[in-house]
């Protein structure tokens, strides 16, 4: 157990060397690879920092637009479902006035039935009295009837006021005074008599009465002038009285 | 113990056989370094992730205790971790010794370690600042901050020695008594003491130098912070 001074100042000196070559071979390439690895590494980690911090940013603005669509969405939602209140509204006061016309053309349809019922109704008892009548009257008429009521046409011609019986005189006129005179029953010559005279004196042409008889009238007379036609007779009466009544109903 | 035999002599210097060792240890590390640095790439082989753990497994060792700059000391406490291994490896190699066994050598890093305690001292904080520490916190402390100076200097430089010189002559000893054979569970005990010696070494080494920093920038701190 002695210190050689020869080997101890050799073994300070290979010691010195050693950690010399030691740092010129072993350390320095290593630390220097291990500081490239580390400065790759830390721009790696740079590079995905900045990636995050790009992808924040896109999901912030993506997240801002998602809340702008959003935004847009509630308004636009809002808008349509006032406009779709709207239309309801006019869609049902539409519905509403389409029921209360609805309604109004069911009333009236309604009312011109009722009417049109009691019309046909009326009528069909104005027929059917008629009809009764006519066959009262087909039973109990006879000459002294229609030679009555050849009387009386004879008086109402008189009364007429001329410019009514100036259409007839004309077409008496036109007619050569020829006159058709039916009457339902063969009339006595005296009833024809007062007759044609009554209608010489109020036409103003000499009248040439032209008889013939016709069972239909029922009683009474008929008498043609040209176009005009002259009634006085059963049939005519209980016609104007089925369609009088009608008309007046 | 024996002291290393001389081998030959170069001039008038008596080279002993633990300095061949050493020089063979040399160049092993010396030509391992640059045949394994040779093609460091950013994709590293199995050798390179080898190195790279090796070196950044002492670069962290050296930062547990100064990490302010692990580097600056790893150069030096890294080389002491690295020959001490190989050089206490090397006794089992038949036909080789230690170089750790002779005292010489052991003696050596010892100063070395005490020299680069006040070299790194100085360094980080210059004369003044670094020889102050030795009389804080009371200048009647000094012969005892000297004694340890010294005393923890021959305990390293002796403790490695002793240690490996011990566990050499053991094995020699059973190898003689107990004949061929016997001795393995010695020389694997070889190989656990070799580790643990080198790495108490180098810790210890570590910590000295961390200390002699650390020790006189303390209170240069506690001023700057007190103006």
């Amino acid at each position: 157990m002695q210190i050689d001074t020869t080997t101890f100042v050799l073994q300070l000196i290979n010691f010195a060397v050693l950690v010399w070559i030691l740092q010129r071979f072993l350390y320095r390439p290593v630390l220097a690879a291990i500081d490239r690895r580390r400065a790759a590494v830390e721009k790696t980690m740079g590079d995905a920092r900045e990636l995050r911090a790009q992808a924040e940013r896109l999901r912030a603005g993506y997240e801002a637009q998602l809340a702008d669509w959003e935004r847009e969405r509630v308004r636009a939602r809002g808008a349509l479902e006032s406009e779709l209140a709207t239309l309801r509204a006019k869609g049902l006061a539409d519905v509403a006035q389409g029921v209360e016309r609805e309604r109004d053309r069911h009333a009236a349809l309604a009312a011109k039935r009722e009417t049109d019922w009691k019309r046909e109704t009326e009528q069909q008892a104005l027929d059917q009295a008629a009809a009764f009548a006519a066959r009262l009257l087909e039973r109990v008429a006879d000459g002294a009837l229609d030679e009555r009521l050849a009387g009386v046409l004879a008086e109402d011609l008189v009364s007429w006021p001329d410019g009514r019986i100036a259409p007839l005189a004309e077409a008496a006129r036109a007619f050569g005074g020829r006159v058709s005179v039916t009457s339902a029953h063969p009339l006595p010559e005296a009833a024809r008599e007062r007759l044609a005279q009554a209608l010489a004196a109020r036409l103003g042409v000499e009248c040439r009465p032209e008889y013939a008889v016709d069972a239909m009238l029922l009683g009474g007379v008929s008498v043609g002038v040209g176009p005009w036609v002259l009634q006085a007779n059963l049939r005519d009466e209980l016609r104007v009285l089925a369609g009088g009544a009608a008309h007046a109903g | 113990m024996e002291p290393h035999p001389i081998v030959f002599h170069l001039g008038p210097l008596g080279i002993s056989a633990a300095v061949v060792t050493t020089w063979g240890i040399m160049l092993v590390l010396a030509l391992a370094s640059l045949l394994a640095t040779r093609a460091l790439g950013e994709h590293p082989g199995k050798l390179q992730t080898v190195l790279e753990g090796a070196v950044m497994a002492i670069e962290n060792s050296i930062a547990a205790l100064f990490p302010q700059r692990p580097r600056m000391l790893l150069p030096f406490v890294g080389t002491l971790w690295v020959f001490l291994v190989v050089a206490n490896l090397a006794g089992i190699v038949p036909g080789l010794h230690s170089p750790t066994g002779d005292l010489s050598l052991t003696a050596a890093l010892a100063i070395l370690v005490f020299l680069s305690v006040h070299w790194y001292g100085v360094r980080a904080a210059g004369w003044r600042a670094y020889l102050r520490h030795y009389l804080s916190p009371s200048p009647l402390l000094l012969p005892f901050h000297l004694m340890s100076e010294l005393s923890r200097t021959v305990a390293l430089a002796i403790r490695l020695f002793g240690n490996m010189a011990s566990l050499e002559m053991a094995a020699l000893l059973v190898l003689l008594v107990a004949g061929f054979l016997v001795p393995v569970p010695i020389l694997l005990l070889h190989v656990v003491e070799a580790l643990v010696q080198a790495y108490i070494f180098g810790m210890l080494a570590l910590v000295y130098i961390a200390s002699g920093i650390q020790a006189q920038k303390l209170p240069r701190e506690t001023t700057e912070t007190s103006t």
